[in-house]
């Protein structure tokens, strides 16, 4: 009876720095080990799993802290996008949002464990829950940006009914700022300028008195409202937009979502939202054995052995567990093929 | 259902394959070094997990048919 080959040995160097690194990037640790191959295959397939399920989730998927179901902005506004959702308006918010009444994501910590992204989500909690992201007036606009959003215009005669009519247009264009005189010295206002959704031109000022979003939130509309004036020169009674803009990729991504932009996304996505969750906890669990494989070298080895995992007559014939004096589960039970520099 | 209708509507089981494929991937390279084993164990895992939910959702197909 021969001696079974021994195994190569896998320098794990210092194994913490590595284990380190795969927590922060699935793969990176094993890189630094030089151990490409896996290095390649955890990076992908980990990266996959929480990139696509954060996709399918609209990036809104991976947070801490749950929003309470009423939150500040669906109390006492004239819209509630809930009543037609393929239009949805969320209020411009003015205060800071509050972590009162919110609860803990418990699937958070099943997606932890891909540090990358649970550190960029703390870093956006922290900005999110920060006082200085409040709404802003006028000077939180651009120069020019892209707008789009809902004109009301409450006519000057009264209808048949005797009553002021008011109409809804849907309107897409540009925002651009301007400094004038005002009845009161120099002041800041917008001027709108696009079409309707039946392509007619449309051109407004926005009254200094805009009220703004705060800047960082989950959702990719930072939404503004204001009075109007000078519509298209043709005189109105009152006029008001609620509109949105573009919020910034970086003021978005990974932010908590209040309770409004969750509603939304379960009536968006439906079950399709759970797989998205599900892919993302799997990824973070995924990336514990990463981790472990990082500080602790493969499980059961370097290569598979006859027994492994129940197979009865074994891949590959490089080594005999009998011939080694050694019992699969013995065997299987430690990292032994790794040599750990330290 | 009517079938064009059926067709048209995004199966969500095919999201099994490639979660499967990724999950077989990173266990296996969890547990051996040697690329070879690598790919043998997950390739037979991927089968492995792609029959016994194949197996779940056909018990379940039985369990709720004519329901």
């Amino acid at each position: 009876m021969t001696a079974p080959a021994p195994e190569p040995k896998v320098d794990l160097k210092n194994r913490y720095l590595a284990a380190l690194l795969s927590f922060l990037i699935p793969g990176a640790g094993q890189l630094y080990q030089r151990r490409h191959f896996k290095a390649g295959v955890f990076f992908c397939g980990i990266m996959l799993l929480s990139m696509w399920g954060m996709q399918m989730g609209d990036w809104k998927i991976m947070y801490r802290l749950e929003a309470s179901s009423t939150s500040e902005a669906q109390r006492g506004h004239p819209f509630d996008p809930r009543e037609d959702p393929h239009e949805p308006f969320n209020p411009p918010r003015d205060r800071a949002p509050s972590r009162t009444g919110t609860r803990s994501h418990w699937g958070y910590f099943a997606q932890a464990p891909v540090g990358i992204f649970t550190l960029i989500s703390h870093l956006q909690e922290r900005r999110y829950y920060s006082e200085k992201n409040i709404g802003a007036a006028v000077e939180g606009l651009s120069a020019e940006q892209a707008a789009e959003g809902f004109l009301f215009i409450t006519d000057v005669a009264r209808n048949d009914a005797g009553q002021f009519e008011t109409r809804r247009v849907v309107v897409r264009g540009s925002l651009r700022r301007e400094t004038r005189d005002g009845e009161f010295g120099r002041e800041e206002i917008a001027i709108f300028t696009g079409e309707t959704d039946a392509g007619v031109p449309v051109e407004f000022l926005t009254s200094s008195q805009i009220q703004l979003d705060a800047p960082i939130a989950a959702d990719s509309r930072r939404y503004l409202s204001c009075p109007v004036n000078d519509i298209d020169a043709v005189p109105t009674r009152s006029g008001e937009f609620h509109g949105w803009i573009d919020r910034g990729w970086f003021d978005r991504f990974l932010v908590p979502p209040d309770a409004l932009t969750i509603e939304r996304l379960h009536y968006n996505l439906g079950k399709k939202l759970t797989l998205a969750e599900v892919f993302t906890w799997i990824a973070g669990m995924l990336n514990v054995l990463v981790i472990w494989d990082a500080l602790a070298g493969p499980a059961y080895g370097y290569r598979r052995r006859p027994f492994d995992d129940g197979d009865q007559t074994g891949s590959t014939k490089s080594t005999e567990p009998a011939a080694a004096g050694a019992t699969p589960s013995a065997s299987a039970s430690a990292p032994a093929s790794a040599e750990v520099k330290s | 259902m009517n079938p064009l209708l059926l067709a048209q509507t995004e199966n969500m089981l095919w999201y099994i394959a490639p979660l499967a494929a990724a999950i077989s991937m990173v266990y296996s390279a969890s547990r051996y070094e040697e690329t070879e084993s690598i790919l043998q164990r997950a390739v037979r895992l991927f089968f492995q997990i792609t029959i016994f939910m194949a197996l779940v959702l056909g018990v379940l197909w039985a369990l709720s048919y004519n329901l």
